[in-house]
């Protein structure tokens, strides 16, 4: 799998668009001056940099994502849990749980999911 | 262009006297708060920028002129380096090997300096652009970033925590620093821009880029940029409290990196001799009242003795 991993900064201006999609280049342009300061350059830069990551494209200067951001944190977590934990969920529930335990709303939470997805 | 080039020759031969003595008195008076060598440097800096000096008895500057512009059309050049045992190796033969021919439209000494003139305005203007293309560079990384608060801002671009700007400076953070690290990297680079040194450092490259071909210049400008960072260091510790030594030295490690080159613009947290500034964070202690009026007293000294010219 080609490395999609955006930083910090190209995942707050991904979430512009993630929460704003569709949208023409120019409004995105616009969205990004007023909420990061960015200049248009820029703008076009790291947009182009995420098309070609594959994140997103550009149907005649409508910008639309190929992944949605669900997708992709769900992604990053399956890529932290193989290269921290070997793939194991358990153990990194009980690495995430060690310091502070989990609450009652959560262990329900927890059982929900289990339950619905042995229904499956 | 060949009398600017000859006294910027001659100023930076002097100079190049009072770096030594800066060089000893930096290693004698090693306990001495590091803020005392960034004064020294301005001393250097003062004698790169300005013509002209007092003259007193006792200085000890061996000559201010050792190229006198006499020399160009001299019929036995010589130079006047003031020291008894260079003049008397190096006339002998210069005298002999560059006097004017009667014959000739110029002399040997006019062709040298006008070669030596045009190679020194190349090398400035070598310097000058390498210059503006890495800052442009830098500028183009970080328009790619987003504001943290006031005039710090985060980066996915940058590997090493500095500060951009002369008259609207911005510390510039990597966006994958530990949000620990952040504290004490702020408390240095606010103490930075307190102590100006984001307009003394690049002036000091300036300087490097009209005496370039000096290479004593070039060990001067390397030790300034890393006493900086130690008395910025020091500065931190005095106005924070010497508590905070492990968790700041743990920032330093966690934000160094190996060195790449000489940069002039922008002040790098974790590039400039981290192993000595870690050493000295740990083992800083406020100096007793004795140091200071002894070093005190020594730079007043070098002062009147390196900054007066000799009659």
């Amino acid at each position: 799998m080609i490395e999609l991993q955006m930083g910090t900064v190209e995942s707050k201006f991904a979430d512009i668009i993630w929460r704003e999609e569709p949208l023409s280049s120019a409004e995105l342009v616009k969205k990004s001056e007023a909420e990061l300061t960015w200049k248009k350059s820029t703008t076009f830069t790291v947009l182009k940099r995420l098309f070609e990551k594959g994140i997103f494209k550009n149907e005649k200067g409508v910008v639309t994502s190929i992944i949605s951001r669900d997708e992709y944190y769900s992604m990053q977590s399956e890529k932290y849990v193989a290269e921290n934990f070997d793939g194991s969920l358990p153990a990194f529930l009980t690495a995430f749980t060690a310091r502070k335990a989990l609450t009652p709303e959560e262990v329900d939470e927890l059982r929900r999911m289990i339950a619905a997805y042995e229904e499956k | 262009m060949e009398k600017i080039f000859l006294s910027l020759l001659n100023m930076s031969i002097t100079a190049s006297w009072l770096v030594f003595a800066v060089i000893l008195l930096r290693f004698v008076l090693k306990k001495a708060p590091k803020e005392l060598r960034c004064f020294l440097w301005t001393l250097v800096g003062v004698r790169l920028i300005c013509p002209f000096s007092i003259e007193s008895v006792i200085s000890l500057i061996p000559s201010a002129e050792t190229v006198p512009e006499s020399i160009i059309l001299s019929e036995a050049p010589a130079i006047n380096s003031g020291i008894k045992f260079i003049n008397s190796a190096v006339n002998p033969v210069i005298s002999k090997f560059l006097a004017p021919n009667a014959a000739d439209s110029a002399t040997p000494m006019q062709i040298i300096t006008f070669v030596a003139s045009v190679i020194w305005l190349s090398g400035m203007v070598a310097m000058l652009v390498y210059m503006m293309i890495s800052y442009k560079r830098i500028c183009g990384k970080v328009r790619e970033s987003i504001k943290l608060r006031d005039n710090v801002w985060q980066c996915d671009r940058i590997s090493t925590p500095f500060i951009l700007g002369v008259i609207r400076p911005r510390i510039y953070l990597p966006s994958a620093m530990n949000d620990a690290d952040i504290e004490y990297v702020l408390f240095h680079e606010h103490t930075h821009l307190k102590r100006c040194d984001h307009i003394r450092k690049p002036l000091g490259f300036i300087l490097l880029t009209v005496y370039w071909f000096n290479p004593v210049l070039w060990v001067a400008y390397i030790l300034l940029c890393r006493d900086i960072e130690l008395a910025c260091d020091e500065k931190v510790l005095r106005e924070q409290g010497e508590d905070i030594r492990k968790p700041y030295s743990d920032a330093l490690i966690n934000c160094s990196m190996p060195r790449k080159h000489i940069s002039a613009c922008p002040l790098a947290f974790g590039e400039v001799g981290v192993k000595s500034r870690i050493k000295n964070v740990l083992s800083y202690k406020k100096p007793a009242l004795w140091i200071i009026v002894v070093a005190f007293v020594a730079s007043a000294a070098l002062s009147v003795c390196l900054m007066t010219n000799p009659m």
